[in-house]
């Protein structure tokens, strides 16, 4: 089920109905219900995967009793490995097996050794990537007695499925997820408030910003040889807010969703296209996934002891993982590699914890110099996202040679004018540029509305919110699919 | 909880008002010179045209697929070209058609590849413009299925009616408008414009779904209580994208081979090179309408020798 379809407009407010209204009085019931509506949910595309997450489920919540009473150190460990194994092993099995077959018959070949062998016609469960980094925090977290394990299955399992965030994220910690399931949740008035306003924004940055921009990036991307090199850059830039727009409004959409039902998860974006360098950035972008990397990977393998080398290792070994988790293609994991490679200055140079606070805090305007780079960093990106938006590494390698060559031709100017004129019109330019600018207004906000118009008169603020709303009614309909989805 | 309720409500009211105002309010003059404006006429061919008849049903890949006046001379029979759009879904298209039929006819019944997988069948935005801009007496036809296939497209199609440019300067294009059509229902506005360039389809990957034969199958047997005849060919269909979407199209062969169905034709046979299409997979320039029209005389005809009766 889409957060942008019809389907989940009638589903969410029946089940906030029954939460409240019907089993509010009942904690278990209400954990049932949240494990119920989110196998309804994720069965809506294919039920069949079901399976998958109920057998995760039951093999962590199993591993996890057993952590409990296991005192022996290498019995603990070996069910840690279990838990890892079963876990990345379906991960594996579904999302990577034809990749490293193909690239397996590709080495050999190379070396002149014919290999045959079939690649599976395999469907990647939704979201599989999500679920499966939550439910190996669990098991991390008990290994280290970091949390206590649960004795409860159904709120195990509403933490494992919890719908809002099942398929694309937040990638929640244990450590605070679950225990949100063993309290008795009462409605807060403010924090439903709150929520349906994030859900509002989620939905704009989805259907007006991301899927707006899908369409020429797409067009532009799948039709690459055919346009100039000032239009690649704004197929590029198309792709970059679409990207931002699809992936930050899903989490708020999941983040809104929750507040509905009395959780808190944790923020996935932090404003990241206003970050001043890269350690910025990806301190502000899939903040879930970033610090998951860090905490059960980067820290185990030494963090940032042990000296340069080894940061650099660890950085790279990280970086080229997070690509690699993005999908079973090699443009990931030079994206992730290409990250890596911004990043090693500000490391080598212990700068990369520079930038903590929000960019032009109390002000307006940004300094020349936070300005500056700023678009540095956002040019970096939008390079890196060549990669990540391309077919294969020969699609991205001569989208990026067609960019720089064709940036100098003066008839290429005339069909990107002309594209935008023609074909993409005013309005969408307008709208992104809009956008841009309530996101600088709210950028000290959890997001970008959350603190604007709350101090206007309640006329003038219920305006911008039916503006929001016509603005999704009148860009909506076409109920795209979210990119993290594949993931 | 019952003040967030109560004033959520309250939020909501003004919307869903100004919703209702626009999906009622009437057709603007953009929308009156679209294609799909083109169906009443359609509908009046279906009214007046004499038997014997064919009669042509399927997406824009028949309208801009066939040439009906070569069937005539060769069939000796009156042709009716219905198709208008791919997206106003097979069982809409059906259901408008059975009002109409004769004892006698034959419909040759055309669905692209599209229609067997997910809810095409069950139509989308184009359908929601069928029944609200053309006709909405219309919406007898439509099931459940298909009023969750248009709901998500009624608050765009509302607030167009609010667009000052659906009023303005209205200029009719040349292809896509109510009068691209000629005598029989066939797209010809395009037969003297050159091939333009576009993207070919990938493959088709989502689940097929049974239920678009079991309706052709009850649809043949109400056909047969009028006395006519149902005939099911396959879409013109651009090479690449064919290649592209082979298994899907299998799938589709086969699946109609099992059925009680009469099936006229096989996918390869409509395989259309990619140099007989004009700006989309399932379209034709004129050398593919022609093309196009050869091949499915041939197999009218064959069917006709074959013993298959044509009450």
């Amino acid at each position: 089920m889409l957060f942008n379809s019809i389907d989940f407009a009638i589903f969410l407010p029946i089940v906030f109905i029954l939460y409240w209204f019907v089993i509010d009085k009942n904690l278990k019931l209400q954990n049932f219900l949240i494990v119920a509506a989110s196998y309804l949910f994720y069965g809506w595309w294919d039920w069949r995967f079901l399976s998958l997450i109920l057998f995760s489920t039951i093999v962590d919540y199993t591993i996890g009793r057993q952590l409990r009473n296991e005192e022996n150190q290498l019995k603990r460990k070996i069910l840690l490995w279990t838990s890892i194994l079963v876990n990345l092993g379906f991960l594996g099995f579904f999302k990577y097996y034809n990749f490293f077959l193909d690239n397996f018959i590709t080495a050999f070949s190379f070396f002149g050794t014919e290999i045959k062998a079939n690649s599976l016609n395999i469907i990647l469960p939704v979201g599989i990537s999500f679920y499966t980094f939550q439910t190996l925090s669990y098991s991390i977290d008990v290994y280290k007695r970091k949390l206590e394990p649960t004795k409860d299955f159904i709120a195990f399992s509403a933490f494992v499925s919890f719908f809002p965030q099942l398929v694309a994220g937040p990638i929640e910690r244990a450590t605070h997820l679950l225990p949100q399931f063993y309290k008795k949740r009462t409605f807060d008035y403010s924090k439903a408030v709150d929520g349906m306003r994030q859900i509002l924004w989620g939905l704009f940055k989805k259907i007006v910003i991301a899927d707006n921009c899908a369409e020429y990036a797409n067009l532009i991307f799948n039709n690459s040889a055919d346009y100039s090199g000032s239009t690649l850059v704004l197929g590029a830039l198309f792709f970059t807010f679409q990207i931002y727009g699809d992936f930050s409004g899903y989490s708020d959409i999941a983040i809104g969703t929750s507040r509905l039902f009395g959780f808190d998860l944790m923020r996935n974006f932090n404003f990241p296209y206003f970050s001043r360098d890269i350690a910025e950035f990806w301190r502000r972008w899939h903040i879930s996934l970033s610090t998951w990397f860090r905490d059960y990977l980067y820290i185990p393998l030494g963090g940032s002891r042990g000296g340069t080398w080894m940061k650099v290792r660890n950085t790279f070994i990280i970086f080229i993982l997070s690509g690699f988790w993005h999908g079973a293609n090699w443009t990931f994991i030079v994206w992730g590699a290409l990250n890596a490679i911004y990043f090693l200055p500000l490391l080598l140079t212990n700068n990369n914890r520079n930038n903590l606070e929000t960019i032009a805090q109390g002000k307006f305007f940004p300094s020349i110099k936070e300005f500056s780079f700023m678009l540095l960093t956002f040019g970096l990106t939008v390079f890196a996202w060549i990669f990540f938006r391309a077919e294969n590494i020969g699609h991205a390698w001569h989208f990026i040679q067609d960019m720089f060559i064709g940036l100098t031709t003066k008839s290429g100017y005339v069909q990107t004018i002309n594209l935008l004129y023609w074909k993409i019109g005013l309005a969408i330019p307008t709208i992104i540029l809009l956008f841009i600018l309530v996101e600088w207004l709210g950028r000290e906000g959890q997001y970008a509305i959350s603190a604007i118009g709350l101090k206007w008169k309640r006329p003038i603020r219920y305006a911008m919110y039916y503006a929001i709303i016509v603005a999704i009614f009148w860009f909506g309909g076409k109920e795209q699919q979210f990119i993290y989805f594949q993931f | 909880m019952k003040r967030f309720i109560i004033k959520l409500t309250i939020f909501v009211f003004p919307v869903l008002g100004l919703f209702l105002l626009g999906i009622f309010l009437p057709t603007t003059p953009r929308a009156s010179k679209s294609l799909l404006m083109a169906s009443i006429n359609k509908n009046l061919l279906l009214q007046k045209t004499q038997t014997p008849r064919i009669i042509f049903v399927g997406g824009s890949n028949l309208s801009f697929g066939l040439n009906c006046q070569i069937i005539k001379d060769s069939l000796q029979i009156n042709p009716i070209n219905t198709a208008i759009h791919a997206s106003i879904g097979i069982k809409y298209m059906l259901d408008n058609t059975l009002e109409y039929v004769k004892n006698g006819d034959i419909i040759v019944l055309v669905p692209e590849y599209n229609h067997f997988y997910r809810s095409l069948n069950f139509g989308s935005e184009e359908l929601m413009r069928t029944v609200f801009d053309v006709d909405l007496e219309n919406i007898k036809y439509l099931n459940i299925y298909q009023f969750v296939n248009i709901i998500p497209y009624l608050p765009k199609y509302s607030l167009t009616k609010f667009n000052p440019t659906e009023y303005l300067n209205v200029n009719e294009s040349d292809v896509y408008s109510v009068n691209s059509f000629n005598e029989f229902g066939d797209t010809y506005t395009h037969w003297e414009i050159k091939q333009k360039k576009f993207a070919p389809y990938g493959a088709i990957n989502t689940e097929f779904n049974y239920d678009v034969l079991k309706y052709i199958e009850e649809f043949n047997i109400y056909l047969k209580r009028k006395g006519a005849t149902l005939l099911v060919s396959f879409p013109g269909f651009q090479e690449t994208s064919f290649n592209n979407s082979k298994i899907a199209i299998q799938k589709v062969k086969n699946e109609l081979m099992k059925s009680n169905l009469m099936i006229i034709g096989t996918p390869e046979r409509y395989k259309i090179p990619d140099s007989l299409m004009f700006n989309s997979p399932y379209h034709l320039n004129k050398k593919g309408v022609d093309y196009r029209t050869k091949l499915i005389i041939e197999d009218v005809k064959k069917a006709r020798t074959h013993n298959i009766v044509f009450n």
